[in-house]
Formats: structure tokens, sequence, C-alpha cells
């Protein structure tokens, strides 16, 4: 994919905390549209790449650049994130969820927003439930709300940090439905840190095998999986598949 | 019984116990919010000066405090009326304990809220407004009406800067009349009065935040 824009580009990025380095010298192209898999053990640094990317984590060494800007607070309104524990704002409404960074941050017309607000969650299967409150809510459904609530902000890119790992088994599903649905959509390039094997290799262009902080190896789907070049990346694949 | 004939100079009192009380209360409850909310930021100059204003405060008694505004500051010329000097030092009083109050009802709310916010763009002060303040103020309540009844109490001693509040005018009314059982059960049935509007008080605001947030409530906040 020569023609492509690059999105983001991390170049020689070190993050440490205390004395434990956890992205170690770390390089990594984006290409835009590019749907990206994040994988590797536990504390590989998977969600440390992502939070340094929505500026939620400083770097200690290093460039990383967003569409070419290396100051990510004035890329970040392109940049939407989801996160293992949903986190939304338990003291709003669904529909208050979706529409408050619209209205405040984008300073949007409220009833603009709210009738976009109320396209996402029809688009993520929610829209009977915009006056509910998050715990009334599933865990699945919570989740799709805080996909709608990032797209909300029309990002080009979306970060997703195990966004299923929280839920029980029988609500993956629709999670991973809207994701799909959202890759296939095509203009918006995805990076998604998953343990669900089955569900990188039909979504993702490229995958990225993370260890103790550097990319050990990446490459189309079928390669990283089936035919990986380290052994740590065949033991780590197995293992996931094994459980 | 004839309680008639007591009420008059002790409603008196109680007018200036209240107008003593009230503004006290409500300077206080305002300085608590701003110093709490001043020590979650990222100024480490504010942060020092209110933990400094919250250490002066807590660490001495509110009598000590009264004398030192009413009788030394004039030495340094700063002249306060009595009235200004207990409000006053009642409202830092108040303040200092509910500025704790406040900080560890904001700290109370999970760290990921603010990532999320910053993750939608939210700067730090729409994150404290829209984010963290909405869900940090239930907290707040039940012990802030605790200080409010605190500093009922502590309105008494505002008769030892030369003001004639409830406890003042029950003094003095017990020492002309002799009737110390009735002036000071009737003393009791006012303070107890106040101090159950402040809990009905913050009661409704409870009930009022509760249903805010509720399946139903609109606007939330
Ligand atoms: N705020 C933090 N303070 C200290 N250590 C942290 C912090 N965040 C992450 N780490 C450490 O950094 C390493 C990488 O974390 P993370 O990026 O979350 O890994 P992964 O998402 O791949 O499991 C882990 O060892 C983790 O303990
Ligand atoms: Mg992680």
């Amino acid at each position: 994919m020569p023609d492509r824009e690059l999105l983001i580009r991390m170049r020689g990025v070190v993050k440490r905390f205390g004395d434990h380095t956890v992205l170690d010298q770390l390089d990594l192209d984006v290409p835009a549209n590019e749907k990206l898999a994040l994988i590797g053990p536990s504390g590989s640094g998977k969600s440390t790449i992502l939070r340094v990317l929505m500026t939620l984590e400083a770097i200690d060494a290093g460039i990383v650049e967003i569409q070419g800007e290396r100051d990510l607070a004035k890329v970040r309104s392109h940049v939407g994130m989801v996160f293992q524990q949903f986190n939304l704002f338990p003291h709003m409404t669904v529909l208050r969820n979706v529409t408050e960074a619209p209205i405040h941050v984008l300073k949007e017309d409220a009833a603009q927003a709210r009738a976009r607000a109320m396209d996402l969650l029809r688009m993520v299967g929610l829209e009977d439930r915009a006056e509910a409150r998050p715990a009334q809510l599933s865990g699945g459904q919570q989740q799709r709300v805080a996909i709608a609530r990032a797209l909300a902000m029309r990002p080009r890119i979306m970060l997703f940090d195990e966004v299923t790992s929280a839920l029980d088994p029988e609500l993956v599903g629709e999670v991973l439905g809207v994701m799909r649905r959202l890759a296939s959509e095509g203009n918006m390039t995805m990076l998604i840190v998953t343990h669900q094997m089955d569900f990188a290799r039909e979504i993702a262009d490229r995958i990225v095998f993370l260890h103790e902080g550097r990319i050990l190896e990446h490459g189309p789907p079928s390669r990283i999986l089936d035919a990986p070049e380290h052994e740590r990346t065949r033991r780590f694949v197995k293992a996931l598949r094994d459980r | 019984m004839a309680l008639f004939d007591l009420l008059p100079p002790l409603v008196g009192g109680l007018v200036v116990t209240v107008s003593v009380a009230v503004p006290a209360a409500a300077i206080g409850v305002l300085l608590a919010f701003a110093a709490g909310l001043a020590r979650a930021t990222s100024s480490l100059m504010l942060r020092s000066l209110v933990r400094g204003y919250v250490a002066v405060f807590r660490g001495t008694s509110a009598l000590v405090q009264l004398f030192w505004v009413y009788f030394a500051l004039p030495l340094v010329g700063v002249e306060l009326d009595a009235m200004t000097a207990a409000i006053t030092v009642l409202a830092l009083n108040t303040g200092a304990y509910g500025a704790e109050v406040v900080r560890g009802a904001v700290e109370a709310v999970p760290r990921t809220q603010g990532e999320a916010a910053r993750a939608l763009g939210f700067s730090p002060r729409l994150t404290l407004w829209r984010i963290v303040l909405p869900q940090a103020l239930p907290a707040t309540l039940p012990p802030l009406g605790n200080l409010l009844i605190e500093l009922l109490k502590n309105t008494a001693l505002v008769s030892l800067v030369t003001l004639s509040d409830l406890t003042f005018q029950a003094r003095v009314l017990r020492d002309d009349t002799l009737r110390t059982g009735e002036i000071f059960s009737l003393v009791l049935v006012m303070y107890f009065a106040i101090a159950l509007c402040i809990t009905a008080g913050v009661r409704v605001l409870e009930r009022r935040l509760a249903a805010a947030r509720g399946s139903h409530g609109r606007a939330g906040f």
C-alpha cells in the first residue's frame, strides 16, 4: 500500500514507568484506512501504544505523528478510543453520552447533534435505549454506546482496547458485529487490540505481534497466525487457540 | 407555665444566631468547593496555599480563631465588626473541613472517567464541570450537612465577641428570671429545629440529585 497517506508514524518510541521500559524503541506505521490488529501477551505494551496515540500517556523518547502532526493534542479530535471497561458517563442518559462531546467540544447545534446521535444509536442497534442510563444496559449494550459516543466526534482513527474482554461470551458477538460493520464502511483507520484471533483474521489487513514493548513481527493475518517466523508468536497464537 | 413572655428575647437571639449561621454556611460551602477543587488542580502553588489554609483552620479551635480575628487583627490595622468577624471565622472553619470532603469526593470519581472525557476532546475545565463534579456531588451532601450542623453549634461562641445570640440571650434571661428549666428547654428546641431544617434541606437536595439522574430524569446535570 505504497500510495496511501501515512496516518500514524511512530519512530523509536520509548515509554517507561519508573525503571520499567514498556515501549522499547518502537517503530510503527499505519496507513490511512488500514485495519490493524495488535496482539501480544499481557503487559507487552498494547494498551500503552493506544494510550500514547490518545494522549493519555506522554512518551519518554521518540517521535509520534498523526497526520504528520507531532503535537497530538491538535489532532486529538481525529482519534476516538473505546475502552475495555466502556467508561460511559454514568450520570447521563445514553443519548447525552453520545451528544455531550459534539455539543460542548465541537460546539455543534444541539438538535443536530441529537439527530446524529440517534442515527449512530440506530447503527449500533440501540435507538430504543436513548433515554436509559448506562447502568440499565448490559455490558454489550454499553460497549456499543461507547462506540457510538466515539464515532459522534467523526474520528478518522478508532482505537479499540480489548473492547470485548470484559463481556460475557454471549455478548461479544454484538460488539464485534458493530466493529465489522464499521470496518466494511471503508474510510476508517482502526487499531484493534484483541485476543479474538478469528476476528483479527477476518477483519485485519495486518497483524502486529508485540513482545516486551517491541514489534516482534507483523504481516497479513494468514502469515502471522498460520506461519509465524518466531517461536514466541507461534506459542502465543497456539495458546490462544487452545484456550 | 407561661412560656409566651420568654419568647420575644429568645427570638431576638435566634435571629442573631440565624443571621450569623446562614451567610457563614453559604460562604463556607462555596469555600469548601473552591478549596477542595483547587487541591485537584495542577497548580502547585494553589495546592500548597489550600493545604496551608486547611491545616491552620483544622488545627486550631474556632474560639481561638474568633478571638484572633476580633481582638488580634485590629492590632495590625484590620478591624472587623463582631458580626463580620463571626461570619468570617465560621465560614473559613466550615470551608476548611468542607474542602477535605469535596477533595475526597472528587478523588473517588474513577480516573477512567477523566480519560474517557479526554479521549473525547474535553478540556480539563469541561471535564471538571460536566463529568467529575456531577459525579462527586452526591457524596459530598451528607458530610457537608454534618458540617453545617457543626457550624450551628459553633455559633454559640459568638457571644464571646459581644453578639447577643440565642445562647447569650438565654443566659441573660435566666439570670433575670431564674426560670432555668423553661428557658433552656426552649433554647434546646430552637437549636434542634434549625438542625432539623438543615438535615431536611440536605435530604431534599439528595433526592433532587437522585431524581435528576434517575432513569426518567431528563437534564441530569
Ligand atoms: N500507569 C502505569 N504505571 C505503572 N506501570 C504501568 C502503568 N500502565 C501500564 N503499566 C505497565 O506497563 C506494561 C505494559 O502495559 P500495557 O500497555 O497495559 O500492556 P498490555 O495492554 O499489552 O497488556 C505492563 O507491565 C504494565 O504493568
Ligand atoms: Mg491492555
